[in-house]
């Protein structure tokens, strides 16, 4: 499992190393970052393009690609980061209160959609075709039906604007990380302004993950082994938790560490329903004006989450299905 | 006479399916004695495993079963859950066909194991873990303790069908179910493993139960044979008896479709199986008998002895001495 | 109803209705911005000389005076700060020197300079800043200053705080009760926000249909007939032709004829009771020109010329004659018109869907040459790759971004190194003549009639077709707040928050801004948005004049008096 451990580990910084690298490139061609910089910054000077042009690297030429990457590479690890075009911002202030809300509001449903999604997987699936099965497999199907924004729509009206009407205040805010005008930390009122957004994103996790856990529970109870482990005569409970479980968790846990790992991105849409400041709407920002400075972090960041969780997933395959590891 | 370690009286076993009610065993009796091996033949959907993984109780939801069945005085039909699970795997046990998928992927072998001395015995981790190690000694794996850390892919079928063995004794029972064993195994392994069975049944005076469509294995190792026919018994007795001079119609057609050296071709019994959720009345085999008359519509299922064996066949007597 | 937003919002920027320390839209951007006149010259040879007598009691947040030397900031970072989105106005500027005293300010300008008001409306001080030539790299994280009623407290992506500012002077204090004023992003949820009572005031573009979605007992909507309006225009390429990614396109309307017959071929009326009349049932077609009604409208222009035989007729004697398709064709070529419009704006494709038919009948080859908003307004339109074009401007009070956009030398060229903001190919001397004098002429009716006569020309050369001018929507909650209707038909929108009444007592106002000013600096890019100055710039800087509610220019109270102006 150590040696498993490694050898997958030691590919993490290599493949690191080539995805920003694609990136880098991507980025430099798609966006063009100079053209990006003239376009925001109309009238800047000669001298103040050239500035920018060194700050981050954007030499020209194939060699010029290969430089850049390094000298961006080296900023970036000694903390020296370019400042955005629009405004010269430091970047790591906005881009660390951006991850801070998408981790806090992506781990929460994350959460609560990796526990209930799985445990209605599993009541459905020991009821195959029964009442309970049909609901939870027709609620998955209208929770993955119905879009984030209309979920959040009749959300928002419900808990807030009627809630307002009939009782003078909101319920759950329909957006923002705070009330206005709120300074500092508040853990009530942070969940207060979560609530909502976690409810819309984890519906649909838990569409997701219920369906997931119930096919992958009903192929594990139609095994052989389970009819061994039932002929053994041990409790039911242990059956179900030992064998079963134990089995049908394999591809669910890899899809959850794919999700978590995802989490830092952001979601777009529902973090735009919101008003949620999080990586998502960082990106649409950073992108529409095409600044490079602020889209390299943003990227790498998303990379190593990707990157170090796909390792996590195959860990935990590995660990939890003896079969993979000899491959 | 012994007393039967398991002794089934009248089994019915049916299913309840979209299309009907299948009735998958119509009143099986059949009494196992210690340390004897009986040999249960018939095609599939004949109700030879049914029978027997319902007294098991691992029947799905949709069974329903009736009739009675002791295992060493204990009943195990129509009695709470917990009762036949206190039995299963502790004074009857059961190996399966298709050794490759009956283990747990994601446990040790050794494990798998133990998990079955602890489900009936009252013993420490490590007492049940080097009683494991000794059974797999039994069954014949090579390097036992280490074999018992590893997992089931990494064992060959016939290895596999070993730690099946191993686990299925683990509790001494006094009958051991062998559904068809062998099936899914290479001829070569197929040896072996019969041996180990022949092994473990001198060795721990285990009865044993060989449910196959294998004549020629039966006719191996067992010391009785059963042939079954669309969910009732067409005819039973002792294994050189039956091969010697089979009465049932049905019996004379499986043995001639054995393959042998001093037969030229085989000869498949012609027609399909009866549709189990409308079965035919009186004998169920008339439908494909070429000795079928009017009488065996309205004939009952008793068994008639004739010698040392028994048959369904109301024609038997008549028919002795015919050709095969 | 984004789409159309964000063309609003880029169409202000664009004719730069909303530069801040700059003047707006003035005649002679120069190209580069490192040649400043910079200060301290002294050349006896100025023009035009204007002194500003600051208030004594002027101070700054932190009780410091407000200087001439402040003013010199603003005019040196206006000029030299690299990336300064426009130096209009200031590059005519000689000197900006203390007068008698350091609470005088002695602006010296090489030529007359009409919209000098729009100079020094947003001060900088001089002391927040590390180098006044080069203040793009301050304002990162906050704006440090102030010397109006409110001062920044803190700035993020979630909000920005107010508190009243207590060295603050003048007679705009905060009112009584109120602590805090909040801004808070709210592009997509301010309705939302407003109904469920987590925002108080709103100022969100007007579109069809949002006084029914306002609609609630304790929200008020207010419209206001304000500064923006929307025209069709045509390209009339340069020389006629235009290089664009698919190669050199000719221009059809850069033939008169050709622009008049088109423009007679089309029943504005019809148009407007088909496309306007469902938003606005009161609403009137506009016929000032690029304009909004006011002084600087010319009576009896543009308006609804349809008359088919009329347009055969001219173009006939144009040469062309109509082809087997019935459409007209010179030299058996019927030219393509291909017009522009941001995909998704439903009006904008009704109007599409409306008018092409029709114009096909008439003989006109018109196609659909539609991409997105970002696509349209910072590709096509600047590009000049279109033949005809429909859009939303915002007109700010003083006409002086007629100038960039009309005149004979803002056709972007080579020359000017494409830095032109006149992106219809327009070229009419007449009319350049009078935009440039109109910027140097002080005398407020003889600047109203240069201007004037300058749209005349635009309509005499069929260069555009006005339509509508828009309504400004604001709304707030009457349970939260009162008093916040004086100022929603400012070109500044609502500057009068020291005014504005706390009725829940919670002791802080609160705004949804429809979009988020991304950073803070005044004169860089980031000062483009109105949003900027609105939630921003104009909170916390002091000028020397503001615009009033019904367009006017009016001294501050920065200055002692109206500042005193002398030409030679």
């Amino acid at each position: 499992m150590l040696r498993y451990t490694l050898r997958r580990a030691v590919w993490l910084l290599p493949t690191l190393l080539l995805v920003t690298f694609l990136v880098y490139v991507a980025l430099r061609l798609g966006t063009d970052p100079v053209a990006s910089y003239r376009r925001t910054n109309i009238r800047a000077s000669k001298k103040k393009i050239d500035q920018y042009i060194a700050a981050n690297g954007l030499y020209s030429g194939a060699f010029g690609y290969i430089r850049g990457y390094f000298k961006w590479l080296w900023g970036f690890v000694t903390l020296d980061w370019p400042r955005s075009i629009k405004g010269s911002r430091e970047v790591w202030p906005h881009l660390k209160d951006a991850l801070a809300n998408s981790l806090r509001l992506g781990l929460v449903a994350s959460f609560i959609g990796i526990l209930v999604g799985n445990a209605l997987g599993v009541l459905a699936a020991l009821r195959p075709g029964r009442l309970r099965d049909t609901l939870v497999n027709s609620s998955a199907l209208v929770g993955l039906a119905v879009p984030p924004f209309v979920s959040a729509l009749l959300l928002q009206l419900f808990f807030a604007v009627y809630w307002q009407k009939w009782f003078g205040y909101a319920l759950f805010p329909v957006s923002g990380v705070y009330p206005a005008g709120h300074q500092g930390f508040d853990l009530f009122l942070m969940l207060k302004h979560m609530a909502l957004p976690v409810v819309v994103v984890s519906i649909q996790s838990i569409a997701v993950y219920s369906r997931y856990m119930r096919a992958s529970l009903l192929d594990v109870l139609n095994s052989e082994y389970m009819r061994t482990a039932r002929a053994k005569g041990i409790s039911e409970r242990r059956v179900l938790v030992h064998h079963a479980l134990r089995n049908a968790l394999i591809p669910v846990t890899t899809l959850a560490f794919l999700d978590v790992g995802a989490v830092v991105g952001g979601l777009i849409i529902t973090e735009g329903l919101f008003e949620y400041p999080g990586m998502g709407r960082f990106f649409l920002v950073a992108y529409s004006n095409g600044d490079f400075p602020e889209l390299m972090p943003w990227m790498v960041l998303i990379i190593g989450s990707v990157v170090v969780f796909n390792l996590l997933a195959d860990i935990a395959y590995a660990k939890l299905d003896p079969r993979i590891r000899l491959g | 006479m012994m007393e039967p370690v398991l002794s089934i009286r009248d089994l019915h076993v049916s299913f309840a399916t979209p299309a009907g009610r299948v009735q998958a065993v119509r009143g099986v009796s059949l009494d196992v004695q210690p340390g004897e091996l009986v040999g249960i033949v018939g095609e599939s959907g004949s109700g030879k495993s049914v029978s027997f993984l319902s007294i098991m109780g691992l029947l799905p939801g949709t069974a329903s079963v009736t009739g009675s069945a002791k295992v060493a005085g204990t009943e195990m039909i129509g009695v709470p859950d917990s009762q036949v699970r206190a039995q299963r795997g502790k004074k009857i046990a059961m190996i399966f066909q298709d050794p490759l998928s009956a283990l747990n992927p994601v446990h040790r072998i050794g494990a798998q194991v133990v998990e079955m001395i602890q489900a009936h015995q009252n013993v420490s981790k490590e007492a049940a873990h080097s009683r494991a190690v000794e059974l797999l000694d039994l069954v014949g794996l090579p390097q036992p303790d280490v074999r018992a850390r590893q997992y089931p892919h990494e064992f060959s079928g016939g290895m596999r069908q070993r730690v099946m063995i191993a686990m299925a004794i683990a509790n001494d029972p006094d009958v051991l179910i062998a559904d068809e064993p062998t099936t899914a195994l290479d001829v070569t392994v197929q040896a072996q493993i019969l041996d180990v069975i022949e092994n473990v049944r001198r060795q721990l005076r285990t009865a044993v139960v060989f449910i196959t469509h294998d004549l020629g294995v039966v006719a191996r190792v067992a010391d009785r044979v059963e042939v079954m026919y669309a969910g009732n018994t067409s005819e039973r007795g002792l294994v050189n008896d039956i091969f010697a001079t089979p009465h049932h119609p049905y019996t004379r057609g499986l043995l001639s479709s054995l393959p042998s050296a001093n037969k030229e071709r085989l000869k498949p019994i012609v027609g399909a199986p009866p549709n189990m959720i409308a079965p035919p009345s009186g004998c169920a085999f008339r439908a494909r008998c070429e000795h079928a008359l009017e009488a065996c519509a309205s004939a009952g299922n008793e068994l008639v002895r004739i010698g040392s064996t028994e048959t369904s066949c109301i024609r038997a007597a008549e028919l002795q001495g015919s050709a095969p | 109803m984004r789409n159309i937003r964000k063309s609003t919002k880029f169409a202000g920027g664009l004719l730069g209705s909303v530069l801040l320390l700059a003047a707006c839209g003035g005649g002679s951007d120069s190209a580069s911005d490192t040649t400043a006149a910079g200060g301290g010259s002294g050349s006896g040879e100025s023009a035009m000389t204007i002194t500003y007598d600051i208030a004594d009691e002027a101070q700054w947040e932190d009780a410091t005076p407000i200087t001439a030397a402040d003013f010199q900031c603003t005019f040196d970072a206006a000029m030299n700060t690299p990336g300064s989105i426009s130096t209009s106005g200031y590059d005519k500027i000689t000197s900006v020197e203390a007068g008698d005293s350091d609470k005088q300010v002695v602006v010296k300008f090489k030529e007359l300079y009409a919209p000098y008001k729009n100079l020094f409306s947003g001060l900088l001080k001089k002391a927040a800043v590390a180098d006044c030539k080069d203040i793009s790299g301050d304002f990162g994280t906050t704006f440090n200053y102030s010397g109006a009623e409110w001062k920044m407290d803190s700035w993020s992506a979630d909000q920005v705080v107010f508190l009243p500012n207590e060295n603050y002077w003048g007679p705009r204090k905060v009112g009584e009760g109120v602590k805090k004023l909040v801004m808070v992003p709210r592009a997509e949820t301010q309705i939302t926000d407003l109904k469920a009572g987590s925002v108080d005031f709103i100022y969100p573009q007007f579109y069809a249909g949002i006084t029914d979605e306002l609609a609630d007992p304790n929200v008020k909507t207010v419209l206001n007939y304000g500064g923006d309006y929307e025209a069709l225009y045509m390209n009339l390429g340069v020389d006629g032709k235009n290089m664009t990614a698919d190669g050199e396109k000719t221009r059809p309307f850069a033939d008169k004829a050709f622009r008049e017959a088109f423009y007679k071929s089309i029943d504005l009326d019809a148009l407007f009771k088909q496309i306007y009349i469902p938003i606005a049932s009161d609403g009137t077609l506009l016929t000032c020109g690029p304009i909004i009604p006011g002084m600087y409208c010319p009576e009896g222009i543009f308006g609804n010329k349809y008359d088919q035989d009329a347009a055969d007729e001219l173009m006939e004697d144009a040469g062309y004659e109509k082809n087997g398709e019935g459409l007209w064709a010179k030299d058996g070529v019927a030219p393509k018109i291909e017009w522009v419009i941001n995909t998704g704006n439903i009006r904008r494709e009704s109007t599409q869907a409306f008018l092409i038919p029709l114009l096909k009948k008439a003989g006109f080859n018109v196609v659909a040459y539609n991409c997105d908003a970002d696509c349209y307004f910072q590709k096509r339109l600047p590009g000049m790759d279109y033949d005809l074009a429909m859009y939303i401007s915002t007109a700010p009070p003083d006409p002086a971004y007629l100038v960039g956009g009309f005149s004979s030398d803002q056709v972007p060229t080579p020359e000017n190194d494409n830095k032109g903001g006149n992106f219809q190919g327009w070229m009419n001397e007449t009319a350049t003549e009078a935009l440039k004098n109109s910027d140097r002429e002080i005398d407020e009716a003889k600047r109203a009639e240069l201007i004037k006569s300058a749209i005349v020309e635009m309509d005499k050369d069929y260069i555009l077709i006005p339509l509508f001018q828009f309504p400004k929507s604001g709304a707030y909650r009457t349970d939260r707040v009162d008093n916040v209707e004086g100022e929603l038909n400012n070109n500044a929108a609502f500057n009068d928050t020291y005014q504005w009444k706390d009725l829940d007592g919670d002791g802080q106002i609160v705004i949804g801004a429809e979009q988020w000013p991304g950073c803070l600096n005044p004169v860089t890019e980031c000062a483009s948005s109105s949003w900027y100055l609105w939630t921003v710039a104009q909170q916390l800087m002091p000028g020397a004049f503001r615009t009033t509610n019904d367009g006017k220019y009016v001294v501050t109270e920065l200055l002692k008096s109206d500042p005193k102006v002398e030409t030679d």
